[in-house]
Order: C-alpha cells, then sequence, then structure tokens
C-alpha cells in the first residue's frame, strides 16, 4: 500500500472505528491508557495487513478479531511478566458454576425495578468491568457493540453454539452480580 | 409445565433462536410469568449496558495515529516494538541499562582505536618525511614561534592544496 492509499484507508477506519475500537478496548481493559495503546496497535495491524482483507467479508468481524488478538497479546506479556492471571475474579465467586436455577423468578421484579433506575449505570459499568474476560468480551459484542452471534464467532474464533452458550452465562453471571450490587436478589 | 432453557430465551432475545425454539418461546412466555419475566429481565440488561456511556477515541491518540499511519511497516515499527517491550517490562530497565552501557563503552573504545573520537587529517607519508627534513634543516635558523605558528599551515598546505602568501623554508 502506498503513503497515500495507507493514510487515506487509515483515516477512513479512524472515522468509521475508532470511537467503537476504543469503547471495545476500554471495555476489555477498564484503563484508558491501556485502552490507548491497544487501539493504537490494533489500528496500526490493521493497516499492515490491510491487503490480506476479503471485502466480502465483515469488516466489523475481521476489525474486532485484531483488536481482540491485539488484546490477548497485550494480556499474555502482561500474566507471564506478573505470574498472574486477568481472569481471576473475586473469590466465592464461580461464574462458570452458575446454573439456570441462579435466576430465581421471585428476584426478578425487583432486579427489573432497581435496573431501570438511572442511577443504576455505574453499577452495570463496575459489574461488567468485574466480570470474566471470556464473559466481558461476549457481552461486550453482542449486547454492546451490536455483532450478531456469527461475527462474535469470527472475532473470538469459536463455533457459533459455544457464542450462543457463552452470551447465555455471560447474562446469567452478569445478572447474579448486578442483583448483588443492585441490593436485589439474582 | 416445562419451561425453555435460559440458554433459549436469551438466543430468543437476540434473534438467533431457530424457528421451533421462536415457536415454542413465544407461546411459552404468554403462559407463564417467570419466563416473561426472564425474558425481560435479558432485555432491560441489554438496554442498561446499552445506557452505559462510551467512550470517545482520545483526540491526542487520533492525532497519533494519523500522524504515524502512513509510516507504517518499516524499522519504526521494530523501534515501536521495542518501546512496547521496555514499557511492558519484558525488557528490565537494567539489562536495557547494561546493553547501552556496552554498546557506548564498545564504541568509545573502537572508536579511539580507529580515530574516530579526533579529528583526522590523512598526511601521506611522503609528505610527512618531507616535513621533517624541512623542519630539521630550518630549526637553527628559523624564530621559534614561526615555527609553531608556520608549521602546521605548512604541513596542512601540502594536504589541501597551496595557500598564497606562506613561503616555503
Amino acid at each position: 500500500m502506498s503513503g497515500g492509499q495507507a493514510s487515506e484507508a487509515l483515516e477512513r477506519l479512524i472515522r468509521e472505528y475508532g470511537d467503537r475500537a476504543f469503547q471495545f478496548a476500554f471495555r476489555l481493559s477498564g484503563n484508558v491508557e491501556e485502552s490507548k495503546d491497544l487501539v493504537q496497535d490494533a489500528f496500526f495491524r490493521v493497516l499492515r495487513s490491510w491487503g490480506s482483507y476479503d471485502a466480502a467479508r465483515s469488516l466489523d468481524a475481521w476489525f474486532f478479531r485484531i483488536l481482540r488478538n491485539v488484546f490477548l497479546d497485550a494480556r499474555k506479556k502482561y500474566e507471564t511478566l506478573h505470574g498472574v492471571s486477568l481472569d481471576a475474579g473475586p473469590a466465592g465467586v464461580a461464574e462458570e458454576d452458575l446454573t439456570y436455577g441462579d435466576l430465581l423468578p421471585d428476584g426478578e421484579a425487583a432486579f427489573l425495578d432497581a435496573l431501570e433506575r438511572s442511577e443504576s449505570i455505574e453499577k452495570v459499568q463496575r459489574t461488567l468491568a468485574a466480570l470474566s474476560y471470556e464473559h466481558r468480551v461476549v457481552l461486550s459484542l453482542c449486547d454492546m457493540d451490536g455483532l450478531n452471534y456469527e461475527e462474535i464467532s469470527k472475532v473470538l474464533d469459536i463455533p457459533i453454539g459455544t457464542v450462543r452458550s457463552r452470551v447465555s452465562r455471560a447474562r446469567i453471571a452478569f445478572k447474579r452480580r448486578l442483583a448483588v450490587r443492585l441490593g436485589g436478589r439474582g | 409445565m416445562n419451561c425453555p432453557d435460559f440458554e433459549v430465551i436469551s438466543a430468543y432475545s437476540d434473534g438467533e433462536a431457530t424457528p421451533e425454539e421462536v415457536r415454542v418461546v413465544a407461546a411459552h412466555v404468554r403462559e407463564c410469568e417467570s419466563c416473561f419475566l426472564r425474558l425481560r429481565s435479558v432485555e432491560s440488561a441489554k438496554l442498561a449496558l446499552r445506557r452505559v456511556p462510551a467512550p470517545r477515541l482520545p483526540r491526542d491518540l487520533r492525532r497519533t495515529l494519523l500522524e504515524a499511519g502512513p509510516g507504517l511497516g518499516d524499522g519504526r515499527a521494530a523501534w515501536r516494538r521495542f518501546l512496547e517491550e521496555l514499557r511492558a517490562g519484558l525488557l528490565h530497565p537494567a539489562s536495557v541499562f547494561s546493553i547501552g552501557a556496552a554498546v557506548v563503552a564498545a564504541f568509545l573504545f573502537w572508536g579511539r582505536n580507529e580515530g574516530l573520537l579526533t579529528p583526522r587529517i590523512e598526511l601521506p607519508a611522503d609528505l610527512l618525511v618531507a616535513a621533517h627534513n624541512q623542519y630539521a634543516l630550518t630549526l637553527p635558523l628559523a624564530p621559534t614561534e614561526r615555527i609553531l605558528t608556520e608549521m602546521p599551515d605548512q604541513i596542512a598546505a601540502s594536504v589541501t592544496g597551496p595557500a598564497e602568501g606562506r613561503g616555503v623554508y
């Protein structure tokens, strides 16, 4: 790609994906400075591999996949360096053990009331940030970025059936944690 | 009443359920208040997530991207990777300092031996011999001050060309 073409492609990418990429990165990392680094790396990586992009494929899925890979690379470096897993959640909450029984019907109405209050937004944000990476990323892509299951499967490189079950489990985990923050039952 | 799995309700909410599941859930939530509330809670949670304020791409990052973009894929990328690794701590500051100190020491050693650290003039051997002879012949006759001030000019003129107004001993 020539300098002019690269510059034009980059401007277009920034215009169309700048804000969304930064939002996605922020939800993954929860940190402004780290989000900046992630987005910068992702844009550079996109531009370098622009020639390999197939226009018949979803640009959304391609771009977010690169962004996610950049994040995973950065996370791997961090974990190697510090010897910790960034997926480690608060003690006593095993998200993978959540079941349908965690969604008790008698808590639904109170949960809905609390959720619709405007002051709940910050708690929603904190709850999302407290989820495991696996759950946070599917909820972000599905509910916030509006990607469908097929696009998410391409971003995360997992089968559509896995996306479906993971979204479902992420919602249960999210709801359970949020219900605790909102003061209701899960 | 057999309630559908939450996964089916979740997929139904996303428009990702199979036609059969859509038929079952649509009929079921009309009869089952619990599942109706579960479906509503999924929808409400999605709305709540969409209400979360979305940060925008910072101006400084936008500017950085636009400025750096066209020069990608070259040595700058390698330099950036080095800085990233440094920032990520993969390159320990002590290691970087040691590497830097070793490079400087090697340059000083090699540069001194090669004469890179001092101004260098290439003088042919025959010129040096001629200059020496001239010096030896004129030393007894010329004032010390003249020898010290003009001799270097004589040698330099031999290299760069004759200078007007200068006598030859």
